[in-house]
């Protein structure tokens, strides 16, 4: 795996980020790549990743994003589980029978499995049912202000709310609501505001009164320091650590005894959405045992994979061989041409031809969007690009060819054939060539003015042809949907080595020892 | 090495593969998985009863580095219903009993451990010290606390074992010969 999260290899997001490839994503529709910066994030569903319970997110936000049946450690933060203990008791000799009785009972109680803290620790006591509720709460002592402080600014939330309804209604013409009552839970409410219908009178929603705060006040009054604070020894074993306190914000204990289980916090399943054309493009299943994808636009399904063969030395004032490992991952063939970054600027937009009109109804999932769109185009503002701030230091030579890739075939890998003489290559610049990958030859040369042990970072354009995905069977008139990508690689190169160094590296003689021997 | 060296109690199972190596002594109901090393080197090796030795754990009593006195023979003495998880390395002098060591732990020379602690996975020690009973080193940080709760018994896993492995392994002899009181 170590590979797929390299960093050697970056390429520049549409909105100009530079993430590596296995981070990207790719939107069919707009035929560009999306970052995590430039989608919309959305909450799918919400679940506990112990007992995989699936909560709708009003029941996840009255639990405080907390699993009511799971915990955690509060030593080490893993899950807790249930264990069971079995402890015999005697019981007192029952009228009639002489011999006391003996009966074994089976206890349950929380153990951690990694730090082997218990709730026996916590002096929680143990359970004779293996249910998973029902565990002891402490209770936080300040629940009752937050609570009034909540409400309290509940009702400012919607009074504001309602204001700005109020002035945005004078402008506007009728909207769809529903985006807001899934976001606020406020559906009655705004539903009778937007019909037109006078509000409810409900009592505590009459936002005109504000209920009572008191506010807090600041106190001089600390409690001295125990006396025995600088006489008795520190014992660090049962202290502690600041995130174990953290973890129990309400507790806050000092002393490893007075740990509480934590209840445990629950997951989102996310899915992404392109935000100019609010496509979805990366969804997983529902399910929360699920861990599949109903849409997985990701971008090393799409464009070509480029990685660093070898670590190289680099000399100054030399080109030095780089080898690129290339492969197409898609399903169809692919040419590609490698391109400096001035040679691109204008012939780009000559090139690319954008047919929205077309492609317009062509998915699924369409329809249920552009009923949203309206409110929607409104909340994601698009991300605006930002410069690509990555400073090469080095050139590249790129070879004058254009290389075709066969499309990705999983059975290939096991086939023996040699098929590079079905493509006349030019040895001296693909290297070797098996199924849809090839390895191609480059070469670099640092500029004359980088520091000894500075990373070179070279940068240049990888133009491919990309075949639109077929998504409808009306569409499928041929390869007319054939466009030509750029995508703009940059790549680190570890190390600068000056001539002198690689002299004394006893690397460098044993090769040119070797190199005298053979001719 | 002579062959007489390694002494076998009855009910223990030891695996021929085992490589064993000096003078060392396997008590009773010992299991020794096939792939486990046992090296005697700078003197015997004694082993009590109910431990479990899991495959690719190490133990070993090695000359100190420095010391070239052949004559310096100590003991390395290993206690009761230990359990050595897959891949641990003991180099101590004496571990005491109940004591769990899981999976790529190290104890290096000089450590010596009590009753009840339990090493966590791929935890190193490596300074010589007395651990108190029933602590438990665990996590990347090696931390350390005293835990209250006992190691789970092993009972059924050493029963499961000594009815698996014969099926399976051919077993080094136990010296029934020699039916002495268990050593230690
Ligand atoms: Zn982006
Ligand atoms: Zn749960
Ligand atoms: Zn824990
Ligand atoms: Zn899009």
């Amino acid at each position: 795996m170590a590979h797929l999260s390299q960093q050697d290899v970056l390429i520049a997001c549409s909105c100009g980020s530079l993430r590596p490839l296995i981070k990207l994503y790719f939107c069919r529709h707009c035929i560009v790549l999306r970052c995590g910066y430039c989608v919309s994030q959305e909450v799918d569903s919400i679940y506990c990743s112990n007992c995989l319970e699936n909560l709708a997110s009003s029941e996840a936000k009255l639990k405080k994003n907390r699993c009511g049946a799971c915990f955690d450690c509060p030593c080490c933060f893993h899950t807790l589980t249930i264990r069971a203990t079995t402890i015999s008791r005697i019981n007192p000799p029952v009228d009639g029978s002489p011999t006391p009785s003996k009966t074994s009972v089976k206890n349950y109680y929380l153990s951690c499995f990694f730090c082997r803290w218990t709730s026996r620790d916590a002096k929680i006591p143990d359970k004779l049912t293996a249910t998973s509720s029902n565990w002891p709460e402490h209770e936080n002592t300040y629940t009752a202000r937050i609570s009034s402080l909540i409400e309290y600014f509940k009702i400012i939330t919607l009074r504001e709310r309602l204001e700005k309804e109020n002035r945005m209604f004078l402008h506007s013409s009728r909207r769809g609501y529903q985006h807001f009552s899934e976001k606020f839970g406020l559906t009655a409410m705004l539903a009778r505001k937007r019909a037109g219908l006078p509000p409810l009178s409900l009592g505590r929603d009459d936002t005109s009164t504000l209920p009572h705060i008191a506010p807090s006040i600041a106190s001089e009054h600390v409690e001295p320091l125990p006396d025995d604070v600088f006489t008795e020894a520190i014992d660090i074993v049962k202290l502690t650590s600041l995130p174990q306190r953290f973890g129990i914000p309400d507790l806050q204990p000092e002393l490893i005894s007075n740990l509480f289980p934590i209840h445990k916090q629950l997951f989102i399943k996310r899915s992404q959405r392109c935000r100019s054309c609010l496509h979805n493009i990366f969804k997983p299943e529902y399910g929360p045992a699920s861990i599949k994808f109903k849409l997985h636009l990701a971008a090393y399904y799409y464009v070509p994979e480029i990685r660093l063969m070898e670590k190289i030395k680099l000399k100054r004032r030399q080109y030095t061989h780089l080898m690129l490992k290339i492969s197409n991952p898609a399903q169809i063939s692919t040419q590609i041409q490698f391109l400096q970054f001035e040679d691109v600027t204008d012939i780009v937009q000559n090139n690319e031809v954008f047919n929205f009109e077309e492609k317009k109804d062509d998915s699924i999932d369409t329809k249920s969007i552009t009923n949203l769109a309206p409110i929607q185009k409104k909340t994601y503002p698009l991300e605006k690009s930002r410069r690509i701030t990555f400073k090469t230091n080095g050139k590249i030579n790129l070879p004058d060819v254009i290389i075709s890739l066969p499309a990705r075939d999983d059975t290939a890998e096991y086939d023996e054939a040699n098929d590079s003489d079905m493509y006349q290559d030019n040895p001296s610049v693909i290297v070797w060539r098996k199924g849809n990958k090839v390895i191609v030859k480059f070469s670099v040369i640092p500029n004359n003015d980088v520091e000894d042990n500075e990373d070179i970072k070279i940068g240049f354009i990888m133009r491919y042809s990309y075949h639109g995905k077929i998504i409808s069977p009306l569409e499928q008139k041929g390869n007319k949907d054939i466009r030509l990508l750029d995508i703009k690689i940059f790549i680190s190169i570890r190390v600068c080595i000056s001539p002198t160094e690689l002299l004394t590296s006893g690397n460098y003689q044993i090769r040119t020892y070797l190199g005298k021997l053979m001719s | 090495m002579s062959k007489s060296e390694v002494k076998i109690y009855h009910g223990a199972i030891v695996c021929k593969e085992t490589k064993i190596r000096g003078d060392v002594t396997i008590g009773s109901m010992t299991i020794v998985h096939p792939c486990a090393t046992i090296i005697a080197d700078a003197g015997p090796i004694v082993i009590g009863d109910g431990n479990i030795i899991e495959e690719q754990v190490v133990i070993i009593n090695r000359l100190p580095e420095n010391s070239q006195n052949k004559d310096d023979i100590s003991t390395l003495r290993i206690g009761n219903n230990n359990v050595f998880e897959v891949g641990c390395i003991v180099e101590t002098s004496s571990i005491g009993d109940n004591n769990v060591l899981e999976c790529k732990s190290y104890i290096g020379p000089g450590i010596k451990l009590g009753v009840g602690c339990v090493i966590g996975a791929g935890c190193r020690l490596t300074l010589p010290e007395t651990l108190p009973d029933n602590t438990l080193v665990y996590g990347k940080n090696c931390i350390r606390k005293i835990i209250s709760d006992k190691p789970p018994n092993q009972n059924l896993q050493r029963e499961f074992l000594t009815k698996v492995l014969p099926n399976y392994h051919h077993l080094k002899k136990s010296k029934t010969a020699i039916m002495q009181i268990a050593p230690q």
